[in-house]
């Protein structure tokens, strides 16, 4: 499903982010992505979500090559990675409900199946009961929860989360946590990067370990 | 059996996403959600969006004010089209009888194609019809107008050259008085308009410009102020056009929006400055009556305002919105 070659990403500023990573994620697959901040676990994750580009080597997601791939297109393969923050990126002016829409609104669905769907993720993330709300209104954990609504309403195959439990107490990250992981039973690829290495270690998957930039460590299937 | 064979394609189809026949009602129906969408807006935030609409409508009512005024004015001058080129005045010892026989010599002269006798009568009636002088008339109790000859010369002698070397040959006749160029007076006044007419239209190009300007910097700024939005619509994958859309519909809006507003200016001062024309019209005994705009005029403001706002709009989107692009 997402396969990294001799993957290398060079800022003029910072000098090599990422130097020679290669590995490969088959489908369904849920896996952790680990490092001390700064080892370059955001800019793997922007990779795949296209945004950024490497400075060389290839990257093939969902049988597509990145690097191929005409700008026209971005906004579909878009559509295929869904994307969590540990900021959110919610609109705060807008309901719950129209956060999660959004995914849907842009791909020109007709309103009565927007609701339908929209409804069905949050009732998947135990949200059901707040769609009117304002994202302001609700507490961390339920806003990380409308982020990962929005990430999986269009059902894509791929999720990636940057640090979705980097502001949350260890209780609600667990919640989060065992949701990215019914996310997994049903066949959705997973790449979750966090320096939460209890969670990691007690959730026994396949864990790929970053350090200045390179691979140090990659656990293998459990 | 063509039946069945058939089925199993519908249900394949099914089951992909939106069918292509689907794709155009998809993209209708975008189109119009976008465009209510955007006019919702409008109502979300009146006070600055009605502050850019009435500068497009002012910016846009000064061009149409002037165009209305010189079709007016056209309009008051058509009734003189039949005006003679040179009206000589004879003296008062030559009476309608004499003229008659000047007449018909003058026809004979290579310079003028027609003459036409205002006899002393003929002329006073004239002037009692143009209103304004009854008492004055009422006290004088002989008739105090001359004859006066309206000459109309032939194409070739109608230029203001050879009309001045025909005054000065008519005034030399002895019973002539002193003689009027009036179709002289009235092709400058046409000149005058003609100029006039083009002076609006320059200006319509310039305003234009400045309509232009102005919806692309409040489409500018619309964009700054929701780049947190359009960063998050391009993440979960929208194209740039549905990004761009909502903001030529904003475009278009301001810019109609802008045009009704000049039109209802417009149209306002005709109907505050109709009576008052109308009783100026009245005191000359004439029937002139101010018009506003037709229909024609009024969706050529509309639409040319229309497509202003449009293109200012796509000139801000072009520069500051060019899609999902990685680093």
């Amino acid at each position: 499903m997402i396969q990294f070659q001799h993957v290398f990403k060079r800022y003029p500023e910072r000098g090599e982010a990422l130097s020679n990573i290669n590995f490969e994620v088959e489908t369904g697959e849920m896996i952790f992505l680990t490092g001390h901040s700064g080892a370059g676990k955001s800019t793997l994750l922007r990779l795949i979500a296209l945004l950024e580009r490497p400075s060389r080597g290839q990257i093939l997601v969902n049988g597509r090559n990145l690097a191929t791939l005409p700008r026209r297109q971005i906004p579909y393969y878009r559509r295929e990675v869904g994307m969590i923050f540990q900021d959110h990126r919610l609109l705060p002016d807008r309901s719950v409900f129209d956060n999660v829409a959004l995914p849907l609104v842009v791909t020109g669905l007709g309103q009565k199946e927007i609701g339908r769907r929209v409804r069905a993720a949050l009732d998947q993330v135990g949200l059901l009961a707040r769609e009117r709300a304002t994202p302001v209104a609700l507490s961390g954990g339920e806003q990380q929860r409308v982020g990962i609504a929005r990430a999986v309403v269009a059902r894509p195959p791929v999720l990636v989360a940057d640090e979705p439990t980097g502001n949350l107490d260890s209780k609600l990250s667990r919640e989060i946590f065992e949701l990215f992981e019914r996310f997994h039973y049903v066949g959705v690829t997973l790449l979750i990067a966090t320096h939460d290495l209890n969670l990691v270690e007690s959730m026994r998957h396949r864990t790929l370990s970053l350090g200045d930039g390179r691979l140090i460590n990659d656990t293998g299937d459990w | 059996m063509a039946r069945r064979r058939s089925q199993p394609v519908v249900r394949a189809r099914r089951r992909r996403g939106p069918r292509l026949l689907d794709l155009p009602g998809i993209w209708f129906g975008q189109h119009l959600q976008t465009a209510i969408a955007t006019f919702g807006r409008f109502a979300d935030a009146p006070l600055p969006s009605s502050m850019t609409v009435a500068v497009i409508g002012i910016s846009l009512a000064l061009p149409a004010a002037l165009y209305v005024m010189t079709e007016n004015l056209r309009a008051m001058a058509g009734g003189w089209d039949q005006t003679a080129a040179i009206s000589l005045f004879l003296n008062f010892e030559t009476d309608d009888t004499h003229a008659e026989r000047m007449a018909v010599g003058l026809k004979t002269w290579t310079e003028i194609a027609r003459v036409h006798v205002i006899t002393r009568d003929q002329a006073l009636e004239e002037f009692r019809a143009l209103g304004g002088f009854e008492e004055a008339l009422e006290q004088i109790k002989e008739n105090p107008l001359p004859v006066v000859l309206a000459i109309y010369p032939t194409q070739a002698f109608a230029t203001p050259e050879r009309l001045d070397i025909l005054q000065n040959k008519l005034l030399k006749l002895p019973e002539a008085d002193f003689a009027r160029m009036d179709m002289l007076w009235l092709q400058r006044f046409q000149a005058i308009l003609n100029l006039i007419q083009s002076a609006s239209l320059l200006l319509g190009g310039l305003l234009g410009i400045g309509v232009l300007l102005i919806v692309g910097n409040t489409i500018r700024l619309e964009i700054l102020n929701r780049r947190v939005e359009i960063e998050i619509m391009e993440l979960v994958g929208a194209t740039a056009a549905f990004i761009r859309r909502p903001f030529l519909y904003t475009g278009a809006w301001y810019g109609l929006l802008g045009g009704i507003m000049a039109w209802l200016l417009v149209s306002g001062a005709v109907l505050l400055l109709r009576q008052s024309v109308s009783q100026l019209a009245g005191l000359y005994r004439s029937e002139f009556e101010l018009t506003g705009l037709g229909l024609s005029p009024t969706g050529a403001i509309l639409a040319s305002s229309m497509l202003l706002g449009l293109i200012g709009s796509w000139v801000a989107v072009n520069r500051h919105l060019r899609g999902a692009q990685p680093e």
